[in-house]
């Protein structure tokens, strides 16, 4: 609109000399044409936008890179010429702290109801406040804008991608703990063993469904197995804005967030009960995630939970080990975006470690070492090639 | 942190397709709007109507192949190479007669800036081959405005062609073309598209569609109609006369000669202010001009306009310069022919003036003129001398010829009716020619008045001379017009010499100078009015009598006379106010035969007599001549260089583009592309062992941080894989060495300066589309 102001009253300004030097009818015309447009274009659009309604729907969630489309629905009181509908889209994504603006301009037609879709792709996760800063009309010249009144303030949560993971237990658990709890070198130490029956939850094993007694009662009861408490996993994740003096890009913190989702799901998938857990400023925050409910409590306590502006993986495993953690978990899977091999080393020394690196780029390889392993992910080719991970 | 300016992305209504056939031809419809506006407005640039016809065609076909070929690339560029050729063609067909037609459209320009701002460019020599010439440069300019119209409106860049749009307007309003009226409709209508256009490119073609043109045709019509019957509006007129005058006012000062305006005589006489402060050695008489008037208007005075210098009298003023005649020195060279060459230092009065408070603009001179030293000043036609500094000249001496004699009444010299000396016989030869052109224009007088003004003045009157044409003018105005130093304002609506010896009855000398101009007109005697100071014979005399030499002339000295041409003798001063001439002859008494009734015959071989100015002055038209010879000179080269400029850029693109498409056919081997590749390195300046590549890496990098490591790497690996792995590359490989080439060249492109642009683009071809 900006530009159209400007160069209209360039072309004013030059109609009006062009007039004035000539002071014939030929230049009249042009500088009346120039002159009077503007004021009838007004007068129409004032008409036309003065009893106007537009409505925006759009859904509440969705998966990270999935197109969405936002629903603008407008009505008109008539049918007569109107300019185009500018609608300034803000969204704010808490997770990262992130401000984008979309500008989009709505085509009207003649009819007097009308429906557009606005398709965005959300490429960050995490939840996304959408609101519209400014809705206005403009005149067929794009020289006036008229307000609108729209009303926007929705959230919507972007989801991690879903990763089909398959899990690989590397390492046999180590036993650390005895008495009550469960020991696999002895016979009846199963983490097959029953410890309790409830509903069936939508998500659960079918192997784990009691189908005699579900006959009985004609409801679906599941076992619950004995835990695995000798096996205590940890995934600690490192999301952060900058790690070290490197910037990390929001798109590795999605894989991240994707990678430690999909993880959590599998593991859970074995049955394995875990935490998924971060260190911010040297306080640990862990989740337990043991069924489908506490898994969906995890995600969102990770995407609703804004991510810290600086962290580094050093930090995270000097606090870990210094917080005496090491004696509460016997597996950590370690999620980073960086990889500090004397830290890792050390953190190593103390625990059975799997490290997950996600890196932007050329994937370096690593030898691995005794104790721990590196994975490393590439963010551009993640969702086509992790398929499998050995923990 | 600066905010990035948001673009707006269009949407249209769910369910709705976009109809890009129909966007291409109300797009298509538009530029041809604007095209045939432009063209309209461009009209009086042209040598003859089919120059329009031509350009309208070329450009049409131009659009039509544009919008058909703007799906394929192929074929748009193809279109390009036929535009090339035709546009190289039509050059080499033209030969110089291109130069003909640019020159022709540059004496148009000269003549449009000569008549709106007062300026005296002198316009080219054009042969008949410009006819051929603009019909070629009309084909060219069609072509090359609607090529540009079509690129800068498809690539949503409507301000360039707005800015082309304007200054096509410009010209055409400046010209006041004929077909104005028609052209600012359409680029009107065409400029409210482009705007509705841009606000929203995806509409679709519906009622809404309709609804919006059909009201901003509706618009148009009321408008045109409603300005159909315009007439120019004076109060513009008079603000556009007020700011001009505000303007001049700054550059030159403010006296209160009205410059021929007769609403503003009554100011001629008003105050006492200081105006010229003069030096002269032998006091006399002195009617220093400053604006001379030539035409006749029922309320001005205004100065010949330019239209009498052209056609047949295309150059006069040149002729005669170069002739070593010029009509403001003519009567001291008439002087010193009849004085057989004596003309000793004795016969010269030299005056230094100094503009205290008067006009700067004007160099005021006497008609008795004989040379004259101002700093940047020249002739203004036949009419004066004219400061050429923006601020105007304020000192300045000159020599004029010494005369005791009343000059109005000086008779013609013996010698002109039998000359002996060569000197005399071109003179008289040179001065017919001019003598022809005077009486060609500065005769001019409506029918009506000069009867009426003959009823006046030589009513029941015979066969007058000169002497007792004058005697009867004087008296008749005496008798008709009482002196006032103060008239009334006059009334615009009548013409003001009726307005005057029918209703006022009184005036100033401007009243007086105005009817007797006319009157000498309307008996045939070429006449012009003039305004500048007097030095009267009074108070010459004083200043003799005193023995002083300088003098000041105030407002009281601002003065309104006649100059009459007498054949032979040139432009004279003739004083028409009451009291300020000495009757010497009675309007009864015929003496002597009229000077206008010498014949003598018109010199078409234009025979150089040198002899016939000072030193000083041969001098200076020796300058003038060589300066306008330079200044020609200069510009024919410019217009030849440009010429061969054009060629050149035609030649160049041309070859490009033909060796481009030999490449485009050609399909490029790995080992093709890594020529390519060293040869960029070269031409990057990037020094190395070009059969290791993996070494120059840091080079590279460090010169084009835009590639990453990894892009290199890979492509080195890839051609290792080709070359020495012997290996044929997949389909996607072989691309990536190709964009990594394209963005090299891309990248080396931008990275360089003009000259190596050039290089790269017409020798090296890159890049390569």
């Amino acid at each position: 609109m900006k530009k159209h102001r400007i160069w209209y009253g360039i072309l004013c300004l030059f109609a009006w000399i062009t007039y004035f030097m000539a002071n014939d009818k030929a230049a009249l015309i042009f500088f009346a044409v120039v002159l009077i447009t503007p004021a009838v274009s007004f007068l129409a659009q004032k008409f036309a936008s003065s009893a106007s309604n537009v409505k925006i729907q759009l859904k509440t969630s969705c998966y990270v890179d999935q197109k969405i489309q936002i629903k603008i629905k407008l009505q008109k009181a008539s049918r007569l010429l109107s300019g185009p509908l500018y609608i300034n889209f803000h969204f704010h994504n808490t997770l990262y702290d992130d401000h984008s603006d979309k500008l989009v301009a709505l085509q009207l037609s003649e009819n007097q109801e009308m429906e557009f879709e606005y398709p965005v792709t959300m490429k960050d996760c995490g939840n996304i406040k959408i609101s519209v800063t400014s809705a206005k009309y403009l005149d067929l010249l794009g020289l006036f804008s008229f307000h609108a009144d729209v009303d926007l303030e929705n959230e919507i949560l972007v989801y991690p991608a879903q990763l089909q993971l398959n899990t690989f237990l590397q390492r046999k658990p180590v036993t650390q703990n005895d008495g009550e709890l469960y020991d696999d070198a002895k016979q009846g130490q199963d983490v097959n063993e029953v410890s309790g029956l409830r509903e069936y939850i939508e998500g659960d094993s079918p192997k784990s469904i009691h189908w005699k007694l579900s006959s009985k009662i004609d409801k679906l009861v599941v076992r619950e197995f004995g835990y695995p408490s000798n096996y205590d996993t940890l995934i600690l994740y490192q999301l952060s804005k900058e790690a070290g003096d490197v910037e990390i890009p929001n798109k590795l913190n999605n894989v991240i967030l994707s990678l430690c989702t999909s993880l959590s799901y599998s593991i859970l998938e074995k049955n394995l009960e875990h935490e998924v857990g971060h260190i911010i400023g040297g306080n640990f925050k862990s989740t337990p995630v043991s069924s489908l409910s506490t898994y969906e409590q995890m995600v969102l306590n990770l995407l609703y939970k804004p991510i810290e502006k600086k962290e580094s993986s050093n930090d995270i495993v000097y606090h870990f080990l210094r917080g005496n953690l090491k004696t509460n978990y016997t597996k950590v899977i370690f999620i980073t975006p960086e990889y500090d091999e004397a830290a890792i080393r050390q953190f190593a020394r103390s625990i059975d470690l799997t490290i997950v690196q996600v890196v932007d780029g050329k994937t370096p390889e690593y030898i691995t070492a005794n104790g721990y392993s590196v994975t490393s992910i590439n963010v551009d080719e993640y969702k086509q090639k992790t398929h499998n991970i050995a923990i | 942190m600066k905010k990035m300016k948001l673009q707006p992305e269009y949407l249209i209504q769910s369910g709705q397709t976009k109809q890009p056939n129909i966007k291409n031809i109300y797009e298509f419809f538009q530029m041809v709007l604007l095209f045939t506006g432009i063209l309209l407005s461009l009209k009086d640039l042209m040598y003859a109507s089919n120059c329009l016809a031509v350009a309208f065609v070329s450009g049409l076909i131009v659009l039509i192949l544009r919008f058909l070929s703007q799906t394929s690339k192929t074929w748009s560029r193809r279109i390009d190479l036929f535009l090339y050729l035709t546009g190289l063609f039509a050059l080499i067909l033209s030969n110089l007669s291109l130069v003909q037609a640019i020159l022709d459209i540059c004496n148009r320009m000269i003549i449009l800036c000569n008549v709106r701002f007062e300026t005296d460019f002198t316009k080219f020599a054009v042969t008949n081959r410009a006819s051929f010439g603009a019909v070629i440069l009309w084909f060219l300019l069609g072509t090359g405005i609607a090529r540009n119209l079509y690129l800068h409106m498809k690539k949503q860049q409507f301000q360039i062609a707005l800015l082309m749009i304007m200054l096509c307007l410009a010209i055409g309003f400046g010209f006041q073309t004929s077909s104005m009226f028609l052209a600012s409709i359409l680029v009107s209508a065409g400029i409210l598209s482009i705007f509705v256009h841009d606000c929203t490119p995806e509409r679709k073609l519906g009622f809404q569609f309709i609804q919006t043109h059909f009201v901003f045709f509706l618009l148009i019509l009321v408008l045109v109609i409603g300005c159909i019957n315009y007439r120019s509006l004076s109060s513009i007129e008079d603000v556009k006369q007020s700011i001009s005058d505000k303007i001049e006012e700054i550059r030159y000062g403010k006296d209160t000669l009205p410059k021929g305006d007769f609403s503003k005589s009554s100011e001629l006489l008003k105050g006492n202010d200081e105006r010229l402060k003069i030096e002269i050695d032998q006091p006399q008489e002195l009617y220093l001009k400053g604006f001379v008037g030539g035409t006749y208007q029922k309320d001005a005075w205004i100065p010949l306009s330019s239209d009498h210098y052209e056609n047949s009298y295309e150059g006069i003023l040149n002729w005669l310069s170069r002739q070593k005649m010029d009509p403001l020195t003519q009567y001291s060279l008439y002087q010193k022919l009849t004085q057989n060459e004596s003309s000793t230092p004795s016969d010269l009065t030299k005056v230094n003036i100094k503009n205290t408070g008067a006009y700067r603009k004007y160099i005021y001179l006497p008609t008795t003129l004989e040379s004259f030293d101002a700093f940047r000043a020249s002739s203004k036609k036949d009419w004066a001398i004219w400061s050429n500094r923006f601020f105007g000249t304020s000192d300045y001496k000159f020599q004029s010829f010494y005369y005791s004699q009343d000059l109005t009444f000086s008779n013609t010299a013996s010698w002109m009716k039998h000359p002996k000396t060569t000197k005399q016989k071109t003179y008289l030869k040179n001065e017919s020619v001019y003598d022809q052109f005077v009486k060609d224009s500065y005769l001019d007088i409506d029918t009506t008045l000069k009867n009426e003004l003959q009823e006046i003045f030589f009513k029941d009157s015979q066969k007058m001379d000169f002497n007792e044409i004058t005697t009867r003018i004087r008296r008749i105005l005496r008798e008709k017009i009482s002196y006032t130093e103060m008239p009334q304002k006059t009334n615009t609506k009548k013409d003001y010499i009726s307005w005057l010896l029918h209703g006022k009855k009184e005036g100033n000398a401007i009243s007086y100078a105005t009817v007797a101009v006319m009157a000498y007109r309307s008996c045939g005697y070429p006449a012009r009015y003039i305004e500048g100071y007097h030095l009267s014979k009074d108070e010459a005399s004083k200043m003799l009598k005193e023995q002083k030499k300088t003098t000041i002339l105030t407002t009281k000295n601002a003065h309104a006379w006649v100059e009459i041409y007498r054949t032979g003798i040139g432009w004279i001063p003739v004083e028409v106010v009451p009291g300020m001439y000495t009757e010497t002859y009675s309007d009864q008494t015929i003496q002597g035969k009229p000077s206008y009734q010498l014949k003598s015959k018109k010199d078409k071989s234009g025979i150089n007599t040198e002899q016939g100015k000072s030193g000083n002055t041969k001098k200076k038209d020796q300058k003038q001549i060589k300066k306008s010879y330079i200044i020609k000179n200069i510009s024919t080269s410019l217009i030849i260089f440009l010429y061969i400029l054009l060629i050149l850029y035609l030649i160049l693109e041309l070859q490009r583009m033909i060796r481009l498409s030999y490449f485009k056919k050609k399909s490029m081997s790995v080992s093709d592309l890594t020529e390519s590749l060293e040869q960029l390195w070269i031409l990057s300046k990037i020094k190395g062992d070009y059969s290791h590549p993996l070494e120059l890496e840091a080079v590279v990098l460090s010169k084009y941080p835009q590639i990453y490591p990894m892009e290199y790497e890979r492509v080195v690996t890839l051609i290792q894989k080709a070359r020495f792995g012997g290996r044929k590359l997949k389909p996607y490989e072989e691309h990536t060495i190709k964009c990594f080439v394209h963005k090299i060249s891309h990248l080396l492109w931008h990275n360089s300066n003009i000259f190596d642009k050039i290089l790269l683009r017409y020798v090296y071809l890159i890049p390569k589309e």
